[in-house]
C-alpha cells in the first residue's frame, strides 16, 4: 500500500538527485550570485510582489522597522535576515528607545488619574511597541515567506502586457504615497496648531513650549533641557510613522494577496465558458490551493500586526469622537482635529476594505464556476466548487476575528455602543485646559 | 477463585441441603453465597469451559495484572518489584491517563475526583466506590462546605444585596456545585479513561519518547504554573488581610482579629473559638484550590483532546500531497471520527464545570475591574489586588485559548485534505473532507456556547459593556473603614 509507494517515490527522487545534483547545485549558486549582483531597475521588474513592496520596506527601514537585508535585490533570493546586521541593531535600538518612552509615559499617566483619556499615550506607545516587536519577528520569516510568494507567482498564468505587469507595483506605490503624505500632512498640521496657536504657553519661547508639550513625559521626571526636548520630538516622529506604517503594511500585503487571486480569476474568466479538459481544472485547483496556503502562512506571520492595527484604530476612533464634544480653542485646532479624525476614520475604513478584499477575491471563482457548461462539469470542477464554498479564506486578527466586510458593521456598531455609554459620564472638561496640561 | 476447593464446598452445600434449607435462604447470606457457587459448579462442563475462556480473555486486557499473577504464582515477593523497576516503567506511552495522573493525585489531596488508581500505568486499574476513604473525605468536605454556605447565605441576606456583596455567595456556591460535579465525574472517570485509552491505542503512534512526552509535559507545566500562581495569590491575600486586621484591631488577640476578618460569615453567627477559626481557614484554603482547579481541569482536558487531534494531524502532515491509497483515508477518517466522539463524550462530562468556570470568571473579572476604581488603602492591598486581577484575566484567557485549540486542531486536517493530488482523490477522502467541513467539533458550555477563538473577543466585548454600565452606578467606597461588608 502506501509505504511501498513512498519508498518508490523516494528512490526515484534520489536517482534524479544523483543525476542532476551537481548541475543543479551549480545553477543554484550561479543564480544566487546573480541575485546578489543584480540591482533592481524599474524598467526590468517582473511584476513580483517583492519588487513592488521594496521601496516601502526601504522607507520602513529608515524608521527602524522590518530589518531585512536585501530588500532592493532583484529577486527574493537576495533576501536574508541576520541578527548581527546593522539594520537589526538599529531596530533593536529603536525598540529599546520606545520602550523607555513607554515607561515614562506610564509613569506620567499613573501620576494623573487613570481614565479613558489619560491612558492614550500608554495605548499609543504600547501598541507600537508590540507592533515593532512583531515586525522584528516578521523580518526573520520574511525571506522564507517572500520566496514562497515568488514560487506561487511563478506558477500563475503569465501577464498579457507590460501594463498588467506594472499594475501591482503602481497600486502599491500609489496607496503608500497617498497614505504617507496624508500622515505627514496630519503631523505638520498638529505641529502648526500647537506652535502658532498655543493657548497657554508653558514656556516663553514657542519652540521650547512646543517641545515641552511633546516630551512632557520626560519633563515630568527631569528638568527642562533642549536636547531632551528634541529627543522627545524625534521619538514622536518615529512613533507617528510607526503608527501609520502598521496600517499601511497590512493594506499592502492584502493588496498583494488579492492581486494573486485576481490574476487567477482573470484567466478563469476568459476560459470558463468553454468546455475545458480536466487537466486545466487540476491546474486551476492546485494554483488556487497554493495561493490559499500562502494566505494562511502570511496570516500566521502578520496576524499579530493586523490585530494591533484594528484594536488601536477602534480605541483611537472612540477617543477622538469623545473629544469632538469639547469646544475647540481656535480654528486651527478645529481644522487639525477634524482633519485627523477624518484621516483616522478613512484609514481604518481603508484597512478594513483592503483586507476584506482578500476574502472577496477568494470567493470570486465560485461565481465563475457556475458558468461552466454541463459538458465541462467534471469531478475536478466539482471538487474545486466544494472547496471554494466550504473554505473561509481571509486574513484574521490573531484568529480572534476574520476580516470580512461584515466586520465593518460590527465594529461600527460596537464603537457607537461604547460611545453612547462614554458620553453619558463625560464632563465637558476642556481638553485644551491649561491646568490639565500642567499636570 | 472458584475452583480452589470444590470437594469441600459441595460437601458443605449438600449437608445444608439435607437440612432442608432450600434455595431461598435470605437470612443466611454467607450460606447463600456458598450455595450459589455450588450452583455454578452444577453447570455442564462445556459451559464451564466457555466461562473460563471468557474470563481469561477479559483478563488478557490487563497485562500488568496477569504479570502480577504470574509473579505471585512463581512465589516472588511483590515488594521486590518495587525495588527493581524495569526501564519500561519509566517510558511514556503517551496516554492521557498517564499524563493526568499526578494532576488528579493533587486534586485528591483537596477532596476532588476520588478515584483510586490514578497513578497506575493502565486505566483499567481505576476504581470508584462510595466506600473508599477518599470518597468519604470528599463527601465530608461537601457537607462542611454546605454548612459554610448556609452561614454565608445567612450573612448576605441580613445585609443589603448588591453586585459586590453577593461575591462570597457566588464564590462558595460555585465551588459547592463544582465539588458535586467532580464527584459525578469521578464516577464516570474509569469508563471515560478506558474509552480514551482504546481510542489512543488506535491512533498513529509517535515514534520518539520526546514526542510522546510532550502532552504530559504541557499538562504538568500548566498545573505547576497555575498552582504556583494561585498559591502566591493566596499568600498575598493573607498578607493583605493581616495588614488590614492589624489596622482595625478589634480585639487584643491579633490571631483572632485575622480570623474574624477572613471568616466573617462564621463569626457573624457564632462566637469566636479557635477550632471554628481553623475549620474556616481550612475551608478557605480548600475553596481557593478548587476555584483554581476547575479552570485547570478544563484546560487539561482540552490540552489532551487537542494533542490527540495533533497526533492525527502530524501523521497527515507526513503524507501531505502524496499519493495515498483509499484505505489510508478510511483509516484516518475513522480515527478522526473516534476522536470527535471522544470530544463530545468529554464535553458532556465536563461541560457543567466549563460553564461554571466561564461564568464565574466573567463575574469576578467584572467585580475586580469595578473595584479597581476604589483607592487602595495600602501597598499590600494594591499589590494583592493587581496581582489577583491580572492572574484572573490571564487564567481566563488561558482557559479560553486552550479550550479553543481543540476546535482549531480539529479543523486542520482539512488543509491537508485540500492538497490531495487528483489521482488519489477518492470517495473516502471526499467523505472525510465533507465531515470536517460540516461538523462543529469543540468543547462547549452546556451547548450554550462553543469554545472557539471568536468567543474570546465576544466575552471581552461583554465585559467592557457591563463594566461601562456598572461604573455609572458605582460609588467610591472607603476601604479603610473597619466595616466588614467591604472586605472579603
Amino acid at each position: 500500500m502506501w509505504p511501498v509507494q513512498i519508498s518508490k517515490q523516494r528512490r526515484r527522487r534520489q536517482q534524479q538527485l544523483q543525476q542532476h545534483g551537481r548541475a543543479l547545485l551549480k545553477r543554484v549558486e550561479q543564480r544566487q550570485r546573480w541575485a546578489w549582483q543584480a540591482t533592481n531597475r524599474s524598467d526590468l521588474h517582473d511584476g513580483s510582489f517583492h519588487v513592488a513592496i521594496s521601496p516601502v520596506l526601504v522607507i520602513a527601514q529608515c524608521f527602524g522597522l522590518m530589518p531585512v537585508c536585501g530588500v532592493r535585490a532583484a529577486t527574493s533570493r537576495g533576501l536574508s535576515f541576520s541578527r548581527r546586521s546593522w539594520r537589526t541593531c538599529y531596530s533593536l535600538l529603536y525598540i529599546g528607545a520606545i520602550s523607555f518612552d513607554a515607561l515614562f509615559a506610564v509613569n506620567f499617566a499613573l501620576h494623573g488619574g487613570l481614565d479613558m483619556r489619560s491612558v492614550e499615550p500608554i495605548v499609543f506607545n504600547g501598541s507600537i511597541l508590540w507592533a515593532s516587536y512583531q515586525f522584528l519577528q516578521l523580518a526573520r520569516q520574511w525571506p522564507q515567506l517572500m520566496r514562497r510568494w515568488a514560487r506561487v507567482e511563478s506558477h500563475l498564468p503569465p501577464y498579457a502586457s507590460w501594463k498588467e505587469r506594472e499594475q501591482l507595483a503602481r497600486r502599491i506605490h500609489s496607496v503608500a504615497s497617498v497614505l504617507l503624505s496624508l500622515s505627514l500632512m496630519e503631523h505638520l498640521l498638529s505641529i502648526i496648531s500647537s506652535v502658532y496657536h498655543k493657548v497657554c504657553p508653558l514656556r516663553q519661547d514657542p519652540v521650547e513650549s512646543y517641545l515641552y508639550a511633546v516630551a512632557v513625559q520626560f519633563f515630568h521626571v527631569f528638568p527642562y533641557s533642549n536636547w531632551l526636548g528634541w529627543l522627545g520630538k524625534l521619538l514622536n516622529v518615529l512613533l507617528t510613522f510607526g503608527w501609520n506604517y502598521i496600517d499601511l503594511f497590512v493594506i499592502l500585503v492584502s493588496i498583494g494577496l488579492s492581486h494573486l487571486l485576481t490574476r487567477l480569476t482573470r484567466q478563469l474568466q476568459q476560459l470558463v465558458e468553454r468546455p475545458m479538459p480536466e487537466k486545466f481544472w487540476t491546474y486551476v485547483r492546485t494554483r488556487y490551493r497554493s495561493i490559499v496556503e500562502l494566505i494562511y502562512d502570511v496570516d500566521d506571520a502578520i496576524s499579530g500586526i493586523t490585530f494591533i492595527s484594528f484594536g488601536s484604530n477602534v480605541y483611537f476612533i472612540c477617543l477622538q469622537l469623545l473629544k469632538s464634544i469639547n469646544e475647540m480653542p481656535s480654528t486651527m485646532h478645529a481644522v487639525y482635529f477634524y482633519f485627523s479624525l477624518a484621516f483616522l476614520i478613512g484609514r481604518s475604513l481603508s484597512v478594513l476594505l483592503f483586507v476584506s478584499a482578500v476574502h472577496e477575491r477568494a470567493r470570486d471563482p465560485l461565481r465563475l464556476l457556475q458558468l461552466v457548461p454541463p459538458s465541462g462539469y467534471l469531478s475536478e470542477v466539482q471538487r474545486l466548487a466544494n472547496e471554494l464554498s466550504s473554505d473561509n479564506v481571509s486574513l484574521s486578527g490573531l484568529r480572534f476575528f476574520n476580516v470580512t466586510r461584515k466586520l465593518c458593521l460590527t465594529v461600527a456598531g460596537s464603537i457607537v455602543t461604547y460611545e453612547l455609554v462614554l458620553i453619558q459620564f463625560h464632563e465637558d472638561e476642556k481638553s485644551w485646559d491649561c491646568q490639565a496640561g500642567k499636570q | 477463585m472458584i475452583g480452589h476447593a470444590p470437594n469441600k464446598l459441595t460437601c458443605q452445600c449438600r449437608a445444608h441441603l439435607s437440612f432442608g434449607c432450600g434455595p431461598n435462604m435470605r437470612f443466611l447470606p454467607k450460606l447463600e453465597r456458598k450455595f450459589r457457587r455450588w450452583k455454578k459448579l452444577k453447570k455442564p462442563p462445556l459451559l464451564r469451559k466457555l466461562d473460563a475462556l471468557f474470563k481469561s480473555a477479559h483478563k488478557g486486557h490487563r497485562p500488568e495484572d496477569s504479570a502480577k499473577r504470574v509473579q505471585r504464582e512463581n512465589g516472588k515477593d511483590i515488594k521486590n518489584e518495587l525495588s527493581y523497576k524495569s526501564r519500561e516503567q519509566f517510558m511514556y506511552n503517551g496516554s492521557f491517563h498517564e499524563a493526568v495522573g499526578s494532576v488528579l493525585l493533587t486534586a485528591q489531596c483537596f477532596a476532588l475526583m476520588p478515584v483510586r488508581g490514578v497513578t497506575a500505568k493502565h486505566p483499567s486499574s481505576l476504581r470508584f466506590s462510595w466506600r473508599y476513604v477518599r470518597t468519604c473525605c470528599c463527601l465530608l468536605f461537601m457537607v462542611s462546605m454546605l454548612i459554610n454556605l448556609s452561614f454565608t447565605i445567612y450573612k448576605v441576606l441580613h445585609g443589603s444585596i448588591t453586585f459586590n456583596s453577593i461575591r462570597p455567595l457566588i464564590f462558595k456556591s460555585c465551588i459547592f456545585l463544582v465539588c458535586g460535579k467532580a464527584l459525578s465525574l469521578a464516577r464516570q472517570w474509569p469508563d471515560l479513561m478506558m474509552k480514551w485509552y482504546q481510542i489512543e491505542q488506535d491512533l498513529p503512534q509517535y515514534q520518539t519518547q520526546f514526542e510522546k512526552r510532550r502532552m504530559a509535559q504541557t499538562i504538568r507545566m500548566v498545573m505547576l504554573v497555575g498552582m504556583m500562581l494561585s498559591f502566591a495569590e493566596h499568600l498575598l491575600s493573607i498578607v493583605s488581610a493581616i495588614n488590614y486586621a492589624a489596622f482595625c484591631n478589634r480585639t487584643d488577640d491579633p490571631i483572632q482579629n485575622f480570623f474574624e476578618l477572613t471568616n466573617d460569615e462564621i463569626f457573624y453567627v457564632l462566637n469566636y473559638s479557635a477550632p471554628l477559626a481553623l475549620w474556616g481557614k481550612l475551608q478557605n484554603v480548600y475553596s481557593t484550590f478548587i476555584w483554581n482547579y476547575m479552570d485547570i481541569l478544563v484546560m487539561i482536558v482540552s490540552i489532551g483532546l487537542a494533542s490527540k487531534f495533533r497526533q492525527l494531524n502530524d501523521n497527515l502532515l507526513k503524507f501531505k500531497g502524496l499519493h495515498m491509497a483509499a484505505a489510508y483515508w478510511s483509516e484516518r477518517r475513522i480515527q478522526y471520527r473516534n476522536i470527535c466522539t471522544l470530544c463530545s463524550t468529554m464535553d458532556d462530562a465536563i461541560s457543567f464545570i466549563t460553564i461554571i468556570s466561564f461564568s464565574n470568571n466573567l463575574y469576578f473579572i467584572c467585580v475586580q475591574l469595578l473595584r479597581s476604581l476604589n483607592t487602595m488603602p495600602s501597598v499590600a492591598h494594591t499589590v494583592y489586588f493587581y496581582f489577583s486581577l491580572f492572574f484572573l484575566i490571564g487564567r481566563t484567557l488561558a482557559v479560553s485559548l486552550y479550550a479553543a485549540s481543540v476546535h482549531d486542531e480539529s479543523r486542520r486536517p482539512l488543509r491537508y485534505l485540500r492538497c490531495v493530488p487528483k489521482e488519489s482523490w477518492c470517495p473516502e477522502a471526499m467523505r472525510f473532507a465533507e465531515e470536517i467541513t460540516s461538523d462543529m467539533v469543540a468543547l462547549s458550555g452546556m451547548k450554550f456556547f462553543n469554545l472557539t477563538r471568536k468567543l474570546v473577543l465576544s466575552v471581552a466585548g461583554t465585559i467592557v459593556t457591563y463594566e461601562l454600565v456598572l461604573i455609572q452606578f458605582h460609588e467610591d467606597q472607603d476601604l479603610w473603614t473597619c466595616d466588614q461588608s467591604t472586605y472579603s
